[in-house]
């Protein structure tokens, strides 16, 4: 599967963020702005309905408060528009001459005093007619609504005046609001939203308490068409606006990401160019890498650094490797050649012949090392797993390399010394054991002083119970129970502190001529190291000046 | 001729002088460590170095720079396991006359020597001419008048110093240093020795003398014309 762009990936996280909030913000601020507009809306019904109500409480001509109920409503009686006024208490007419395109509809009524908390639909109290406009009005609306629809005037106590369209009765919202909801309680109102031949109007009903002993009920609205239109105009620009910030940020993640990948970009420009022979050269220098960007180059040039001094050392192996085989080939093909240029006596072809074959059997030792670090360096456990007992195989080697020293006109002994009587077993590969011991030895024999003894301890370390639950759990497997170890010890002077370092390196010597007259080609530690690795082992060396050189090899033994 | 070794393989050093000796007449010293052979290397007047890179306590190129400095313009052979292009561009830079690798063959070694002092004394062929003497330095053949001869190696050691400085009075000490190794035993009178025997070969001719004895200040091989 193709990765993600990660341009992708932020974008569509940004979006959906986005999204997100914005419905929310715009849900919200959509709310709030119908809110404050029905408010509004509200405010004027209610402050129109107080000033009817003042109005009608004013002992004053009837006609008079009809057109001042005309005036606050906004009917502009251009001809008697007058409600109340003989049968044609229903003018739509009046309603279409109006400047304003939706003016306030309103339905003004009386209910006796002792309904005012319930419902609308209780009985009609027709005989009622104290009402000052019904008073000195001949013809009561009442009646002749009663008259075409009494079921729709059931509710109607007594009909101040209307300003509205009531042919349809049941299909009026006025009368859908009185029959469906329970009326408000007196000196309060309520408002509902409704839709008066598909325009939307807020309404309200305000019931008070009318000289004593009548509720006086308001039924006014207003249309809600603006508000909606601007309503609407209001949504649409929210989503205008949030469709320009969702472009804007994804705009903005795509700069940023490039920006961002930017130094990553050029870093990977420049690794591309290193190869295995630029490795030594810095390639990082001056990459315009932010600060969070430093980790990322320190690794990458710290690993560089790993990876080129693996491979000097690798280099550095080759040659002398190289090198360590070049000089015996030089010296038997010197020989050989030497003595080939004219005739000569046998005894000068013998010492040619035991010369080249002595420098073919050090390049025979030095392959030989060779390739036993190669096999080693394989990691792979030793061949054979024999059950060795340690004593023997030490007494072994110290009558062997005895011999040796003697041959060699070394005056120095060897000694091996055991703490514990009780002979101890190990398990690895016999011969190289031998190699690992006989290695340390032969330094050991080859810089130590030629006159001192050089001692070989055995001490058996036996952990404790605790100690080894605390190596179990730590460690399985790797840590063994018992550990046997082994310590060669020469008098020989302090090895020096910057050499002790490199002591297992490859082809180390101290003496960067790799001069022949000490033997050896710097293998020696580097095979014993290895071979105590593979035989979970450790070996270490400490030298000081007073005490000589100490190698220790720790061993797993057997129990 | 005298020639320097310093080579830190024994055998090696060892089978390189015989050779030189043998075959070339030359005077060999050998020096099997850096310290040694700068301090050998700097107080006789050596025709040759032929010098190792990596020695024991001062290497090679370190030897090199130092005879460098010092003004020595004795010519120096690299012999050196050290083989990249790299190394030899950098030792022929710092002053070496030539460079050869190890393993290397023994005929070219003796070859690039004899160029290479040919050069310390201006000739481009390596025949010597002097008057009817004509010297093969490669074959160590001498022909006079036709008449091929091959003389021991001390007169010849002699001869072909001499002619290789025709016209120049060469001084018993020149003569000592550049034919005798370091541990060889000389004296003085040897030297008459040998030029009374190399006049008796060559220089009959009392009115065509070759050989000058200038008093005083040493021998000089001449033709008259």
């Amino acid at each position: 599967m193709k990765p993600w762009s990660l341009k992708k990936k932020l974008s569509i996280l940004y979006c959906l963020v986005l999204l997100v909030s914005l419905i929310t913000l715009s849900a919200v601020a959509y709310n709030n702005m119908e809110q404050s507009l029905l408010r509004n809306i509200d405010r004027t019904l209610k402050a129109t309905a107080e000033a009817i109500e003042a109005a009608l409480n004013t002992p004053i001509n009837p006609t008079i408060a009809q057109k001042q109920i005309e005036a606050l409503t906004g009917n502009t009686p251009t001809n008697s528009t007058l409600t109340n006024n003989t049968n044609a208490n229903l003018k739509p007419k009046s309603i279409r001459h109006h400047k304003k395109k939706h003016p306030v509809k309103y339905r003004i009524w009386l209910e006796p005093v002792q309904q005012q908390t319930a419902q609308p639909n209780i009985q009609p109290t027709q005989t009622e007619t104290k009402v000052q406009i019904s008073e000195q009005q001949k013809p009561s609306i009442t009646k002749d609504l009663s008259h075409t629809k009494p079921a729709a005037i059931t509710f109607t106590n007594q009909l101040l005046a209307t300003n509205i369209k009531e042919t349809k009765e049941y299909q009026n919202p006025f009368l859908k609001i009185i029959t469906n909801t329970t009326a408000p309680p007196p000196g309060t109102e309520n408002y509902y939203n409704i839709t008066i031949n598909g325009y939307p109007y807020r309404t309200m009903w305000l019931r008070k308490p009318y000289k004593g002993q009548k509720i006086l009920n308001i039924l006014m609205a207003r249309s809600s068409k603006y508000s909606y239109h601007e309503m609407a105009e209001y949504l649409r620009l929210l989503l205008i606006m949030g469709a320009i910030i969702m472009l804007g940020g994804i705009l903005v993640t795509f700069l940023m990401t490039s920006l961002l990948l930017k130094p990553i970009r050029l870093t990977a420009k420049r690794l591309q160019q290193i190869t295995h022979q630029n490795l030594d050269q810095e390639h990082l220098e001056g990459l315009p890498a932010c600060q969070e960007m430093q980790p990322f180059v320190t690794a990458v040039r710290n690993m560089l650094t790993r990876l080129d001094n693996a491979m000097q050392q690798q280099k550095q192996f080759i040659a002398d490797a190289s090198h360590e085989l070049r000089t015996p080939l030089t010296i038997v093909k010197s020989t050989l050649q030497t003595i080939n240029r004219k005739q000569r006596s046998v005894a000068e072809y013998q010492q040619a012949i035991n010369e080249s074959l002595e420098d073919l059997a050090r390049m025979e030792q030095l392959t030989e090392n060779l390739l036993s670090l190669a096999r080693l360096d394989e990691n792979k456990n030793p061949h054979k797993n024999q059950q060795l007992q340690l004593n023997k195989l030490l007494k072994e080697i110290v009558k062997l390399y005895t011999q040796k020293a003697k041959s060699l006109g070394k005056k120095s002994t060897i000694i091996l010394q055991q703490k514990q009587t009780e002979p101890v077993h190990i398990t690895g590969d016999e011969t190289k054991l031998k190699q690992l011991f006989g290695n340390i030895i032969d330094n050991a024999l080859k810089y130590g002083p030629t006159d001192k003894p050089i001692q070989i301890t055995i001490n058996k370390i036996i952990n404790t119970n605790t100690d080894t639950n605390i190596n179990a759990t730590k460690n399985k497997n790797t840590t063994p129970n018992n550990l046997v170890e082994i310590c060669i010890h020469d008098e020989g002077g302090q090895i020096p502190p910057q050499a002790l370092k490199h002591l297992f390196d490859r082809f180390y010597r101290e003496d960067a001529s790799r001069c022949r007259k000490t033997g050896g080609s710097g293998l020696g530690l580097s095979i014993a190291r290895e071979i105590a690795r593979v035989h979970n082992g450790t070996i270490t060396i400490t030298s000081e000046k007073t005490n000589g050189t100490n190698v220790c090899v720790t061993l797993p033994a057997n129990p | 001729m005298r020639v320097l070794i310093i080579e830190d393989e024994q055998r090696l050093a060892r089978n390189i002088s015989k050779v030189l000796k043998e075959e070339m007449s030359f005077a060999v010293d050998i020096s099997h460590d850096g310290l040694d052979g700068r301090h050998m290397a700097m107080t006789n007047p050596y025709d040759l170095i032929i010098l190792d890179l990596m020695l024991p306590k001062v290497s090679g190129l370190e030897i090199l720079q130092h005879l460098r400095q010092k003004n020595n313009e004795v010519a120096v052979l690299v012999l050196s396991a050290r083989d990249t292009q790299k190394d030899k561009i950098k030792g022929l830079r710092m002053g070496c006359d030539d460079y050869m690798t190890k393993p290397f063959d023994m005929d070219e070694l003796l070859a690039r020597c004899n160029a290479l002092i040919r050069r310390c004394y201006n000739r481009v062929i390596p025949l010597l001419k002097v008057g009817p003497i004509t010297i093969d330095t490669t074959s160590h053949i001498v022909t006079c008048k036709g008449k091929q001869e091959i003389l021991p190696a001390m007169e010849y050691r002699l001869l072909e110093y001499l002619a290789m400085r025709t016209g120049q009075i060469v001084s018993k000490t020149d003569i000592i240093e550049h034919l005798y190794d370091f541990y060889e035993e000389n004296f003085s009178n040897v030297i008459e020795v040998y030029i009374s025997s190399l006049r008796k070969r060559f220089d009959n001719n009392p009115k065509h003398k070759l050989i000058h004895t200038i008093r005083g200040q040493g021998y000089m091989l001449k033709d008259k014309s």
